[in-house]
């Protein structure tokens, strides 16, 4: 302290003591000072310098006023995912960190988190706004507490951590400014206090100014910052200057935390009356108008971070009173320049409008299952996933709904529909896709903050409406609908929105096997994007990041839940709990990872994630050896890397972030550069051969990134915004104390060596060969290769194969079946067919290579180096073919089909209805949309059938040949028959036919019977054999189920009906015959007809007509048979039968 | 002629339904809402009757009930009654005509156990008639099917045509609008595991909202056809492919969207016309 103190006030050049921390070189000047610990010093001076400040203003920022609103507000948006809130913390309860300097196992305390959900449209998030505008005058019981006046701001500022752990001399202890603070505050007690709260109580019958830019001090009760009182003017500049120089070189370990402070210190309020009472050290920060004059210098200097902040926070500073006062030429000049000179350009990833998780072919269908049902059970999950996330995003904002009565039977069964590791695999996949795609969707934060939003207009409207409103927001009253899952004491890690919906999935469905698949699905995503070669595109890169931050976010949370705890954890337990997990692994290598991005200038995509999933950390990971070196790597990259301001902006402040967490082992932030350089390994590893672009030196960041990744950020202008809206001199809370969860690691895994490959020549050539040329030559050739074999090997599958099998099916029907195993055999040959032909898909997919490759590679290649691209992307496919062949064209891929094929067959040689066409049969169709429709037809069909039966009406001969035509258009000439149409059709047609003949005869001829019937016979040929094969029948002896039925009881019993028995006879007789010249019908189908009639009982007329008909057509069967070029399997039958039955129907006495 | 019906004329004309016998109600119908669609009214009257069989068929064809109904037909044929017998008594039981036929025949052919007869027989005798042994029962199951409009083979046939052609008919539209798109027949070979009858390859606009598929619904769209749909396909397209489009050939019941909350499917009655397409210019 004595040394900060002589620096500030001796004559030192600042130079000097700019260039010892810098290099390390000390001096003459200096030496005197440092005496011999320039070293030991040197690392920590930046801690002790803040310490320093801090203890300066200790007893005057303990003065500073908190409005009794203030005690529970947060100045926070409420969609911001990483921001602490003072209602996570324990007022009650000061941090451990200063009761126990330096002892980091002691420092930790789990916050519980209460799930928030904002939704500012709806009515129902905001129950009680009508009330608390009832109950405005009535004071709330927690608006005054007295005690807690005095402790708040002791229990959340916690930049001051620093100084106190990493001070060397042990009698600064004793003059920690909070130390002292708690011990004045007990020794001042009640009359203190009671002064207080005659303050407050005049305060709050002040009426609120709602006028922003108004700086009326006079209401204000407090004492107004003046620069012709501010005292040593010279030591306040060095200190300034010193300040300044640690927090723009990264030498103080939260660049963060500082600036908050000296916000805080800036918008500092301090009654008049208050500081009449006090006695105040005396120091350097001792007044308002000092602190007030210190804080703006020093801000004013930090020109490096200002630009990349948001343009609102920058807004704030243009406008706030003070710096206007005491800047002048800061605020009227350079900082509406910087605001102009930023461009605004929005760069978070527009909304998407697309919130499904798309079905892709490559991934999802039927060849990524291992079995039918596996690919079915799967459809199922994939459904009720989707439903139970359509559930919870109408229903989460609704009071009493609870997610774990509604969905957890739901989620618990699907997650587990299927014990089997490729549906864990997929549904985990899948929930990862969705997690990323409402990951993009989330509105961009500052979103709240704009102007013209609802929230916006409150602030410049009714601020103080506005900081009740994220009052009741951050501590949600009774009726706030329970949605998180559990009991309030379980542990809930924070998460907000949508994101809850994910992570209480995930404890609902309690599934480690679920999990698992989880973690391996999020360590792979993070995997690929980290290695993410499209970065090059702004918007690209910040949805790029965002992924990451989420997935690690999920993994933290899948790894560390189990370890959290909601109670402060005694040290015994502690220690034991440290020893069990000595060795415990990571899921995922942070060393790797980081050290990684250092060599390969790709820091920017990894710190923000690694920051994310370390923050979810608990308090025993911090603390595990694995963790310490992840924890110097990110030391030494917040000291050492190199980036573009912007980039380095961002993961300094992160860093900062993380380094500020109450869990934090602060002694590692001491430590030397040297230290953290041996924990950094080998310098020499960094040329690694490697493609992917370096980022930390492009512009891809800008404010809007920064402050998505980063939510805390917006606690500046908070502080600003309150101190300009306040009615009184609120600004209190110094909000965003992060008190966070601790970081874990595993063991250091040594990246694993790879043996170097004996390598052959050409293979070396070929890596040579690609070195020397771009890189996108390379890329370019690889792309070009997977491409085409991907194509080949797509048409192998939907087009080669199938082809195949259907063939190899036809084979198997006439396969002899002495063969003793013709499945077997089969797919022998077929993974020899389907392997040829691959291979010449293949090649002819290579011909297309040249041009390809021509168009897509510098135009300067020179033409012998495009060949042997050429060549090299042919091989490439070629062998890419080849493996995929290998793998999977083996006999077990036709094994299935080709079984149940024969399965079928055996089961019925043929169960296809005769003559009806299938797509295959038909040649080609060209659809005529003027033919009927099918649908239509039937209905005329039935239409005039009935009316025939029924009602006899008539129907002319014309209309039966209108009729033909109608139907051979729509049967011949339309592509939208199915077979089963057709067989209706052909029912229809034949029922209408025989009807007609039966009811009308007089109104058809046999011309049109006959060219019905070579209609059908065309439309529909009698396959032959095929009804001989009829598989055996139930009882009923249903002999032959053919559609031709001419001489069954029922037609019978309609033939009884005609009017003109004899005509419609002859008509029948005729349609008999003409069926049976056709072929359509058989003898053997007559006769068997016949026996089934004269089973049955039928008047004597009848039976006389029936023998007629029956002997016409022995008497045409005979002729037949005596024609002997016409002979058929069926001359051979016995007419014996038949004219039988004949004589036997026409006998009288019968 | 309307096809789209507002939620109060939709409840007065199945207010009207109800009140009519079960024959010729679409024309009675279609006196009592000439401004509608006759198609529209037989789709609604089919899909009422099919509603009423879904909640009756059950208790009208227990064994008891079915042994009575058969002993009354054979009854019946013996006192040589006029043919028609089992559409009275269809009329009389609230069976529709063709499934008292399929009762009927599943008795009059049970095993000896008392068991039902196999599932194929009886449907090949239903579409053959011809091939039933006993002829007046034949007769009477083939007027029983010449009257039903909603059950048995012919009908089947007809409903399943008519789907058939809808989806061809809606094919070839886009295809004469140039739109690309894969049909089921593509979706399923392609390994699929949900196919709707029509997957655009190129998203197309309709009415300012993106679809990414189509569904062809030859039926009219009351709201528990809807739900089903929205459940068994519509919202499983919605999860794989985005927003979509049902078109309900014979119309729908307005504001069916409202119950879809925030998926986007869009409901019409035709392929629209202003359907705007991807730009393809350079």
């Amino acid at each position: 302290m004595a040394l900060i103190l002589d620096l500030v006030s001796g004559d030192i050049a600042l130079f000097h003591v700019f260039t010892w921390l810098d290099i390390g070189s000390v001096h003459q000047d200096l030496k005197e000072l440092l005496k011999d610990e320039s070293e030991n010093i040197r690392y920590s001076f930046p801690q002790l310098l803040i310490a320093f400040i801090k203890e300066q203003t200790s007893s005057i920022v303990k003065l500073h006023n908190i409005h009794p609103y203030e005690l529970h507000t947060v100045a926070s948006p409420k969609r911001e995912n990483l921001l602490p809130t003072v209602n996570n913390l324990s007022l009650s309860s000061p941090s451990p960190n200063f009761k126990n300097n330096g002892s980091c196992q002691e420092t930790r305390k789990i916050r519980k988190i209460t799930p928030q959900r904002l939704d500012l449209s709806s009515d129902s998030a905001f129950p009680s706004l009508q009330q608390s505008a009832q109950t405005r005058e009535i004071p709330k019981k927690r608006r005054i507490n007295p005690t807690q006046l005095i402790e708040s701001p002791v229990t959340t500022r916690v930049p001051l951590q620093f100084g106190s752990c990493s001070r060397p001399s042990p009698p600064a202890l004793g003059h920690n400014a909070f130390n002292q603070a708690q011990e004045q505050s007990c020794h001042k007690s009640l009359d203190q206090e009671r002064a207080l709260l005659k303050e407050k109580k005049h305060q709050i019958t002040i009426p609120t100014i709602s006028d922003l830019g108004s700086t009326a001090p006079k209401n204000w009760m407090c004492v107004e910052p003046d620069i012709s009182f501010v005292t040593k003017l010279s030591q306040l500049d060095r200190l300034s200057a010193l300040c300044s120089f640690c927090l723009s070189r990264n030498l103080v370990p939260s660049l963060f935390s500082e600036i908050q402070f000296l916000i805080q210190l800036l918008v500092l309020r301090v009654s008049p009356a208050k500081l009449k009472q006090t006695h105040l050290v005396q120091s350097l920060l001792d007044s308002v108008h000092n602190c007030v004059y210190f804080s703006a210098k020093t801000l004013e200097h930090l020109e490096g971070i200002w630009c990349h902040v948001d343009q609102s926070v920058l807004q704030q500073l243009m406008h706030n009173p003070r710096l206007l006062l005491f800047c002048p030429e800061w605020t009227n000049d350079k900082l509406p320049k910087l605001i102009s000179s930023i461009t605004n350009v929005d760069r978070i990833p527009p909304h998407k409008t697309v919130a499904n998780v798309a079905f892709q072919t490559e991934t999802d269908n039927r060849f990524n299952f291992a079995s039918d049902s596996s690919f079915q059970v799967f459809r199922k999950q994939r459904d009720q996933f989707c439903e139970a996330w359509q559930i919870w995003k109408v229903n989460s904002s609704i009071p009493g709904w609870n997610m774990s009565i509604a969905l957890q039977k739901m989620i618990q069964s699907l997650v587990d529909l299927r014990r089997d590791c490729v549906n864990y695999a997929h549904l985990a996949r899948l929930f990862r896709s969705q997690l990323l795609n409402v990951a993009q969707l989330v509105k961009p934060i500052n979103e709240l903050e704009e102007p013209d939003g609802p929230l916006g207009q409150l602030q410049s409207s009714d601020p103080d409406k506005l900081r009740r409103l994220r009052d009741r927001l951050t501590n949600p009253p009774e009726s706030r609908p329970a949605r998180c899952v559990g009991t309030e004491n379980d542990i809930k890690m924070h998460f907000e929105g949508d994101q809850e919906f994910f992570r209480d999935f995930i404890l609902l469905a309690a599934s480690p096997a679920f999990n698992e698949h989880l973690k391996n699905s999020l360590v792979s995503g993070i995997e690929d994007l980290s290695s993410s070669e499209d970065c090059d595109d702004r918007a690209q890169f910040a949805e790029t990041v965002i992924a990451l931050q989420v997935m690690a976010k999920f993994l933290g949370f899948l790894h560390f839940y189990p370890h959290a705890s909601a109670d402060h954890l005694p040290e015994h337990i502690f220690h034991h709990l440290s020893r069990l997990r000595i060795s415990q692994r990571e899921p995922i290598d942070l060393v790797s990872y980081i050290k990684d991005a250092f060599y390969k200038g790709r820091l920017v995509l990894v710190i923000p994630w690694v920051v994310t999933y370390l923050t979810l950390a608990d308090p025993v990971s911090l603390c595990l050896p694995g963790f310490h070196s992840v924890l110097c790597h990110l030391i030494f990259v917040y000291r050492k890397a190199e980036l573009a301001p912007a980039n380095a902006f961002l993961i300094r402040i992160l860093l900062g972030w993380l380094f500020s967490q109450s869990n934090f082992p602060l002694p590692l932030l001491a430590k030397p550069d040297d230290d953290l350089l041996i924990e950094f390994g080998n310098l020499s590893l960094a040329t690694t051969d490697d493609q992917l672009p370096r980022l930390d030196q492009s512009r891809l960041v800008d404010s809007s990134l920064i402050h998505q990744c980063c939510p805390f950020l917006w606690s500046w202008k908070h502080l600003l915004a309150e101190f300009a809206c306040s009615d009184a001199k609120n600004s209190g809370e110094k909000a965003s104390v992060s008190r966070k969860i601790t970081p874990v690691s595993a063991e250091e895994n040594p990246s694993p060596v790879k043996a170097p490959a004996v390598k052959s020549l050409q293979k070396s050539l070929e890596e040579n060969f690609f070195h020397n040329q771009p890189s996108s030559v390379k890329r370019t050739v690889e792309f070009v290769a997977e491409r085409l074999a991907s194509n080949v090997v797509r048409d192998v599958r939907h087009q080669i194969i199938p082809r195949l099998v259907l063939h190899a099916q036809a084979t198997l029907k006439t396969w002899p079946s002495t063969a003793k195993d013709p499945v077997e055999s089969l797919c022998l040959q077929l993974c020899a067919d389907v392997r040829n032909e691959a291979a010449s898909a293949a090649t002819s997919a290579i011909a297309s290579i040249e041009s390809t490759l021509t168009a897509l590679l510098p135009n300067d290649l020179l033409p012998p180096v495009r060949r042997v691209c050429v060549s090299i992307a042919s091989k490439l496919t070629q062998g890419k073919v080849l493996d995929w062949i290998q793998l999977h064209v083996t006999k077990s891929l036709f094994k299935n089909d080709l079984e149940v094929e024969l399965a079928k067959l055996d089961k019925s040689c043929a169960r296809r209805v005769p003559g009806s066409p299938t797509a295959s049969d038909k040649p080609q169709v060209v659809h005529d949309p003027t033919t009927q429709a099918p649908s239509f037809l039937i209905d005329r069909l039935k239409t005039l059938i009935r009316q025939v039966i029924r009602d006899a009406s008539k129907v002319s001969e014309q209309d039966l040949i209108d009729l033909l035509s109608n139907c051979e258009g729509t049967l011949h000439r339309r592509v939208d028959v199915t077979p089963i149409v057709s067989k209706c059709l052909q029912q229809l047609t034949f029922d209408l036919l025989f009807i007609v003949c039966v009811f009308q005869p007089e109104s058809i001829g046999s011309q049109t019977i006959i060219a019905w019937v070579a209609f059908w016979c065309k439309t529909y040929p009698s396959v032959d054999g095929v009804e001989t094969e009829e598989p055996v029948q139930p009882p009923g002896a249903l002999i032959s189920t053919c559609v031709w039925q001419v001489l069954t009881p029922k037609q019978l019993l309609l033939l009884a009906q005609s009017t003109s028995p004899r005509e419609s006879w002859n008509h029948v007789t005729t349609l008999l015959l003409q069926l049976m010249k056709s072929g359509l019908v058989r003898y053997k189908d007559v006769q068997e007809q016949a026996i089934a009639v004269v089973r049955q009982e039928w008047p004597q007329e009848l039976l006389g007509r029936f023998a007629t008909c029956v002997r016409d057509i022995v008497d045409w069967h005979r002729n037949q048979k005596s024609e002997p070029n016409l002979s058929t399997s069926e001359s051979c039958d016995d007419d014996g039968l038949l004219s039988w039955l004949s004589w036997f129907c026409a006998q009288d006495d019968l | 002629m309307a096809r789209v019906l507002n939620q109060t004329t939709y409840n007065s004309l199945l207010d009207s339904l109800c009140k009519l016998p079960f024959r010729n109600r679409v024309q009675s119908l279609q006196k009592l809402f000439p401004e509608l669609s006759v198609d529209t009214l037989k789709c609604i009257v089919a899909q009422e009757c099919q509603k009423r069989m879904k909640g009756s068929h059950g208790r009208l064809t227990t064994s008891e009930t079915v042994e009575a109904m058969y002993k009354k037909f054979t009854n019946s044929i013996l006192m040589n009654e006029e043919p028609g017998i089992l559409l009275r008594l269809s009329d009389e039981v609230g069976l529709t005509p063709a499934l008292l036929a399929r009762s009927i025949i599943e008795r009059h052919y049970q095993r000896d156990d008392k068991s039902k007869p196999a599932k194929l027989l009886v449907s090949t005798l239903m579409k053959n008639t011809a091939l039933i042994d006993d002829r007046d029962l034949a007769f009477e199951t083939y007027l029983c099917l010449l009257e039903d409009d909603e059950y048995g083979p012919i009908a089947e046939a007809t409903k399943q045509s008519r789907g058939y052609e809808y989806e061809i008919y809606l094919r070839m539209e886009l295809e004469n609008c140039k739109v690309a798109f894969l049909h089921e027949d593509h979706l399923r070979m392609k390994g699929y595991d949900k196919t709707p009858d029509i997957k655009l390859e190129i998203p197309v606009a309709v009415d300012g909202q993106v679809i990414n598929w189509i569904e062809s619904k030859a039926l009219f769209g009351d709201e528990e056809v809807h739900r089903g749909y929205l459940k068994d396909q519509l919202y499983s397209y919605w999860n794989r492919f985005g927003p979509g489009l049902v078109i309900y050939w014979f119309g729908y019941v307005e504001d069916l969207e409202k119950i879809h909350q925030n998926r986007i499917i869009l409901i019409r009655d035709a392929l629209p016309r202003n359907m705007v397409l991807m730009d393809q210019h350079l």
